[in-house]
């Protein structure tokens, strides 16, 4: 409760004032006692201040701060709110406690009073009269007691400071407050006329200062004696109860009237007021780039719309959801927040370097600093001149000599990559706006400014990819061995955005060259999950967006790759990964295609088709005799999907000779396929399936599922 | 993450930038109350607090028997899809052993 709206509000200390005593002290004090006395203690965790607390905010009023919402007219519309909202039990019990002693003074006092009286049966009879029932005193005895901390004791000390000082010591006492002296005077005397009394009858006095001393047994045990040996407990907890009772209902009473009273500093703000202080919370929170500030949210919120979209979930609602989400409260709010946003980033752009502001009149520091760009504590010089070195002049090119592969030198290259390539995402999100009339003079600029910068960041990836290191220098190839880790395998489509044509051709020409050395053309990434799931992740990151390059590759290009291809690598090795043979599908196909001129490209002459017929000749004796080889052992039919597609783009570009040995080769798997689908123990889906697979390569051979014979068995 | 600078070469400036190599790797952690996690490390901060996926919590509980004053070492495990690690409780952070 120190910080009232990111103000400071802890006043300076009063140092002369423990003298002349004021209506906050007292009430302060007041406060203070009756949380010992009469609280029963279940939240007692809330007042704990901790070793570090000064005391200062004693001296404050903290309480009435129940209508802020109503002051301030903020509502619930931010998240202050909610973090009322949380504390709102301490809150409302620090107001309970405040009606009640402003009105209960008096009854407080007296069960102060009735402390001593308690002390034995004779001043029971005296006092009994004008003062509460003494059983009910006992209980606030025993409620003190129970709930004794030293602070309670010291307290209670400190209201009659004069009768225990002999028993508790200067020591204690000194940290009582000295400002309840003679405030509580009609209590005081109270005590002063029961002390009096007291002396009157010798024997009880010292009976009295030993009982302070007492342990809680020992209380215990006085009170059964006081009471002639009948158990207290009873009567006390029912007395309690009823007290309570009766101060509940008080209270809701108190607090009506008290609403009532305060009303009427209801408008005392005004909406500019307002606004400066929503100003100052928001602040803290705003960003005018929510993209590099708040990332994950940002993505994650877009995800999850596509996600709910697809779901045909319409996209009002998904709308509407995620707004409520985000902000509550009507539209005009909403809007006056947004005006507010707008004007605090404008102010953060105007002042970047300011970090905190003094306001005339302000009791703190206003810090500007928000969430995101916390307080700088420690200057620590960071890591030279890199920023400089590398700004000007153009980058190096990766040295061919010392790079090696080891494991945490790659993991290096990977994360420099991403680095790179989140600072070039972030650049785009930031791309200057295309000129608009009487503005391309400096628009230009701007834009020139932004090329030459993201320029820079994507030859840096570029190099960082290690893409361009000689084949051959180290085994495997640095780019190799980037993609051999999955996080390397993820970034290529990120990577790709960001490359020219030349750039992707190039990467894919190194790929298609160190094809064999990559993990997932291991025969044995298959036999384990994380394998399978290492091949699924090439197949879904680096496939797809290299597939979208070659199918738009000229003939030429498609020569020079699937020549690499096989030029680079053992055919019946790579064919045997889904990656390799998804590649040589890929080449196969876009070659036929082009072949058979279709698209705006030209049909290729003469010696490229020669060149290509030579090149498939090659291919197929090498695979040939493996044909079969290329369905893997036990494979399900979604697995070998990718087989069958394979050999219908092997078929398409088949001679008769070779669409023969094709048959012949696979004429198993046909029939097996086929046998599967017929027996009546299938899934009619599943065998629908499998004969599809099976059609994709007997439709390229101009032959049907339906016209295999099928032998009896 | 922009703030990230590039580790230059493999250029390993501090404790951290280790940690940040094993990103979406698997891990070994070392927490304080005889735990230990291996996981796939999604995201770290500067307290070590770290979000792990696929994890393994092993639990080493020794149970004092009352009588005989025997200490009976028990290994409880479980898994958890995702876990957020709060970083005040890591003691180590390594790659996982290879053994």
């Amino acid at each position: 409760m120190s910080n009232f709206f990111g103000f400071n509000t802890v006043m300076p200390g009063r140092q002369g004032g423990r003298v002349a005593l004021n209506l906050e002290e007292q009430q302060e004090l007041d406060r203070q006692v009756q949380k010992y006395a009469l609280e029963t203690g279940e939240d007692f965790e809330i007042y704990d201040y901790g070793e570090t607390y000064d005391n200062l905010a004693d001296d404050l009023e903290e309480t009435r701060d129940d209508l802020n919402d109503e002051t301030f007219g903020g509502g619930t519309d931010f998240d202050f709110a909610r973090n009322t909202r949380q504390i709102a039990p301490a809150l409302k019990k620090e107001e309970e406690l405040y009606i009640k002693q402003n009105e209960h003074g008096g009854a407080r006092r007296s069960s102060f009073a009735s402390l001593w009286e308690t002390d034995g049966p004779s001043q029971q009879d005296t006092f009994k009269k004008g003062l509460p029932e003494p059983s009910q005193a006992a209980s606030s005895i025993w409620g003190s007691f129970s709930n004794t901390t030293a602070k309670g004791m010291e307290l209670g000390a400190g209201n009659a400071g004069f009768v225990h000082d002999p028993v508790f010591g200067t020591g204690t006492f000194a940290l009582s407050r000295p400002t309840a002296f003679g405030n509580n005077q009609p209590s005081l005397e109270e005590i002063e006329a029961q002390l009096l009394r007291t002396a009157g009858t010798q024997h009880q006095a010292p009976m009295q200062q030993e009982r302070k001393m007492m342990s809680l047994e020992e209380v215990e045990a006085a009170l059964m004696n006081i009471n002639g040996g009948r158990p207290v407990y009873s009567e006390a907890m029912i007395a309690e109860q009823q007290a309570k009772q009766a101060s509940l209902e008080q209270r809701r009473a108190e607090r009506q009237a008290k609403q009532a009273e305060t009303a009427k500093h209801n408008g005392l703000m005004t909406q500019s007021d307002k606004d400066f202080i929503n100003r100052i919370q928001i602040s803290q929170l705003v960003t005018d780039d929510p993209y590099a500030d708040d990332f994950y949210c940002q993505v994650y919120t877009a995800l999850r719309n596509r996600h709910l979209q697809q779901m045909g979930v319409p996209s009002n609602i998904v709308e509407s959801e995620s707004g409520q989400n985000t902000r509550r409260g009507n539209g005009r709010t909403e809007q006056r927040m947004q005006q507010q946003v707008q004007r605090i980033v404008s102010d953060a752009k105007r002042n970047p370097k300011r970090t905190n502001v003094t306001v005339e009149g302000a009791l703190g520091k206003i810090a500007v600093n928000s969430v995101l760009n916390p307080r700088q504590l420690l200057q620590v010089s960071k890591r030279g001149s890199h920023n400089e070195s590398s700004g000007g002049n153009s980058p190096k090119p990766p040295s061919p000599g010392p790079v090696s592969t080891k494991s945490h030198t790659v993991l290096g290259w990977i994360e420099n990559v991403y680095t790179y390539v989140l600072a070039l995402e972030q650049k785009r999100r930031q791309q200057p706006p295309p000129p608009r009339m009487g503005e391309e003079e400096i628009a230009g600029e701007a834009i020139r400014r932004w090329n030459e910068e993201y320029g820079i960041l994507a030859r840096k990836m570029w190099n960082e990819l290690r893409i361009t290191v000689p084949i051959g220098v180290v085994h495997p190839h640095p780019f190799i061995s980037i993609l051999n880790y999955s996080k390397g395998k993820k970034v290529i489509p990120r990577v790709l955005r960001h490359l020219l044509p030349e750039q992707t051709l190039t990467l894919l020409t190194m790929l298609v060259a160190n094809f064999e050395s990559l993990n997932v053309c291991k025969a044995e990434v298959y036999a384990d999950v994380q394998g399978n799931q290492e091949i699924e992740l090439f197949m879904n990151t680096i496939v797809p967006p290299l597939l979208g390059f070659v199918s738009e590759a000229p003939f030429r290009i498609v020569v020079g790759l699937l020549a690499l291809f096989i030029e680079r690598n053992n055919m019946v090795w790579v064919a045997r990964s889904k990656p390799g043979l998804a590649f040589l599908t890929l080449f196969l196909s876009r070659a036929e295609i082009l072949k058979q001129g279709q698209g705006n490209y030209p049909i290729p002459d003469e010696r490229e088709i020669n060149q290509w017929n030579e090149l498939y000749n090659r291919l197929f004796s090498q695979l040939q005799t493996h044909f079969s080889a290329l369905f893997l052992p036990k494979a399900t039919m979604a697995e070998d999907v990718h087989v069958w597609r394979f050999l219908a783009a092997m078929a398409v570009g088949a001679t008769v000779d070779q669409q023969h040995v094709l048959v012949t080769e696979v004429r198993e798997q046909v029939l097996e396929n086929v046998i599967a689908a017929q027996t009546t123990r299938m899934a009619p889906e599943k065998a629908a399936q499998r004969i599809g697979n099976v059609n994709l390569f007997l439709h390229a051979l101009g032959l049907d599922a339906s016209q295999v014979a099928v032998p009896a068995m | 993450m922009d703030d990230h600078a590039p580790l230059e070469g493999a250029g390993i400036e501090e404790p951290l930038d280790l940690v940040r190599l094993s990103l979406d790797e698997r891990i070994y952690v070392k927490l304080r109350g005889d735990r230990e996690l291996r996981g796939k490390l999604h995201a770290y901060d500067g307290h070590l607090n770290m979000v792990l996926g696929d994890v393994e919590e092993t639990i080493t509980v020794v149970d004092v028997n009352e009588e005989t004053a025997e200490e009976v070492i028990r290994i409880v495990k479980r898994n958890c899809e995702m876990l957020f690690v709060r970083g005040d409780g890591v003691i180590l952070v390594s790659p996982p052993s290879r053994a």
